[in-house]
């Protein structure tokens, strides 16, 4: 039998995994059903029809927020000391190990919940209540482009602006994965982290995430002051040259974010797995 | 591998915690069909060394093998061969029966009819949760659930820790019906007098490294256990009782004696340097 892969050992570590954190993700997922319908109960206050681009985004927003916690509520013992010892000796590989840990946390937990919750949203459309769900939003989380669309359709975007974002969408599109997929993916560092660190998980993945912001907003800054003073030299780009220069950045952005900085993530998790001693 | 080859082999191990020295240069070898008892003060490293042992804790310098592989690369067909009872542990928030269910699952030696049977022996009810047991209840169910795995390799560490005195002789009785010509058991305790009659060989360890690794023959050949009236100006360690010493004295006329753990612990203690070159010819 094969040390590093062997598929008959992956299953039975998924299934292990699985009989063990069950009652958890049910339990989580329990609180997001509960969570939508206290939604569904503060819109019935004001009456008004509830469109599906904003559940859309709701139903969105909430998934993403549980994805990015379900590693500290699944994982949160794997790497302690103490908790964490029948994890360590379990006999699979760190690569059974890590192939578990993605597909519980990172397809189980987030399809489940994401089912769970579009269903319990297409019940709530069938139901004639003062304030009537409209329209399904199933397509909306599961595909970028009726997403996209019902996320242009919602904002305020003028005529002239339009062509711009035409232009950047459409060659965007080839890279763009849908809201489904990026829960998956968005994961990924909170996974690293939760793994990373044996305690106050929650708080050093934020002081983290803030430390990143902040140099982010750093770098922003000095890159507005940098088109500023180009601008006061006289050399104003064009709407054309904007456009390109979007384009590009924005692509090699999502390249970067959608599918290589995951892929690192769980290579890291892996490596953290394999050397972590306790 | 033939029937009494070394299951764990341990070679110039190295270990330290930061600036805190553990091990400085550790050799030892443990053979199948043996229950080895592992004993030392606070801290010389006992938890640390079955640590090693199943890979939790990685060598500085030095080699872990057991059964042939590398303790430290967590190969799966070795874990599937070796469990430890740590002395705390998480008891997680399930029934006893389901924590045993899903953590035997790799495991291909599992024998859950003689899991019932031993939370039987134990009177430890399966269906009850786990983390609402108290905590010799806990450890019988984690012990019952070792042992029933079995594995070629079993490590306990202090499993006689919070179990009442009826439950200890239950122990050792279990721990003595699971012992098999295959498996090597390593018992690392403090309470000597719990696992007397069943650990044999002895391992004492101090801050230098190994101070005895030898058979209870061999030691009972070596050393004399006994009660006089008159202190031996040769002992080793002695104790004054009510009808005079009880002394750990060289067996000088190849008489035979009950080893007494207890004794031969503090009288190699004391002895450190003399108890290395008699049994482990350092």
């Amino acid at each position: 039998m094969n040390a590093t892969f062997n598929i008959h050992r992956l299953g039975l570590t998924i299934s292990k995994e699985l009989q063990e954190k069950y009652l958890t993700i049910l339990g989580t997922i329990g609180i997001i059903l509960l969570a939508y319908l206290f939604i569904w109960a503060i819109n019935q206050i004001g009456g008004d029809p509830v469109p599906a681009y904003s559940r859309a985004k709701g139903v969105i927003s909430i998934l993403s927020i549980v994805s990015c916690l379900a590693p500290f509520i699944l994982y949160k013992n794997e790497n302690r000391r103490m908790e964490g010892v029948f994890y360590a000796i379990s006999p699979a590989s760190t690569l059974e190990k890590t192939i578990s840990m993605f597909v519980v946390c990172s397809l189980i937990f987030p399809l489940t919940a994401t089912v769970l919750t579009l269903s319990l949203d297409s019940l709530i459309t069938l139901l004639p209540f003062k304030a009537p769900y409209t329209g399904s939003i199933w397509g909306s989380v599961f595909s970028y482009r009726d997403y996209m669309d019902i996320l242009m359709d919602s904002s305020m975007i003028n005529p002239e602006q339009q062509g711009l974002v035409d232009r950047i969408y459409s060659s965007m599109s080839p890279l763009m994965i849908s809201p489904f997929a990026g829960l998956i993916l968005g994961q990924s560092p909170f996974v690293l982290l939760n793994m990373l660190f044996r305690k106050n998980k929650i708080g050093y993945t934020l002081l983290i995430f803030f430390g990143i912001l902040t140099i982010m907003m750093v770098a922003s800054i000095v890159s507005v002051l940098n088109i500023v003073d180009t601008a006061q030299t006289g050399e104003i780009p064009g709407v054309e040259e904007l456009a390109n220069w979007i384009d590009t950045w924005v692509k090699a952005w999502l390249l970067i974010v959608s599918y290589i900085l995951p892929v690192v993530f769980w290579i890291l998790t892996y490596f953290r797995i394999r050397r972590i001693q306790y | 591998m033939e029937n009494n080859d070394p299951i764990i082999r341990i070679d110039h191990l190295k270990f330290n915690y930061r600036k805190h020295i553990v091990f400085e240069d550790l050799s030892l070898e443990m053979e199948p069909g043996r229950i080895y008892g592992l004993l030392g003060e606070n801290g010389v490293g006992k938890t640390t060394l079955l640590r090693i042992i199943i890979g939790l804790l990685r060598t500085k310098s030095g080699k872990c093998t057991v059964l042939g592989s590398d303790s430290a690369s967590r190969n799966p067909m070795m874990l599937q061969d070796m469990y430890l009872v740590p002395e705390l542990f998480f008891a997680p928030p399930i029934s006893v029966k389901h924590f045993a269910a899903s953590n035997s699952i790799l495991y291909p030696h599992w024998d859950s009819a003689q899991f019932e049977r031993l939370c039987q022996t134990f009177e430890v009810s399966t269906s009850h949760r786990f983390d609402k047991l108290s905590h010799g209840q806990q450890k019988k169910a984690l012990i019952a659930f070792a042992l029933a795995l079995n594995t070629k390799v079993l490590l306990m560490d202090e499993p006689s820790n919070g179990l009442d005195i009826p439950s200890k002789t239950t122990l050792r009785r279990v721990i003595s019906e699971c012992a098999t010509e295959d498996r090597v058991i390593v018992i690392s305790t403090h309470q000597v007098r719990d696992l007397e009659n069943l650990i044999d060989p002895i391992i004492i360890l101090d801050r230098s490294g190994l101070v005895i690794n030898a058979s209870i023959q061999q030691i009972s050949s070596k050393l004399t256990f006994t009660s006089s009236q008159t202190l031996d100006q040769e002992a080793y360690w002695s104790e004054s009782t009510l009808n005079g010493y009880y002394q750990v004295v060289p067996n000088r006329e190849g008489l035979d004696s009950r080893v007494n753990l207890e004794a031969l612990f503090n009288a190699a203690l004391r002895n450190k340097e003399a108890f290395k070159t008699m049994f482990n010819g350092k």
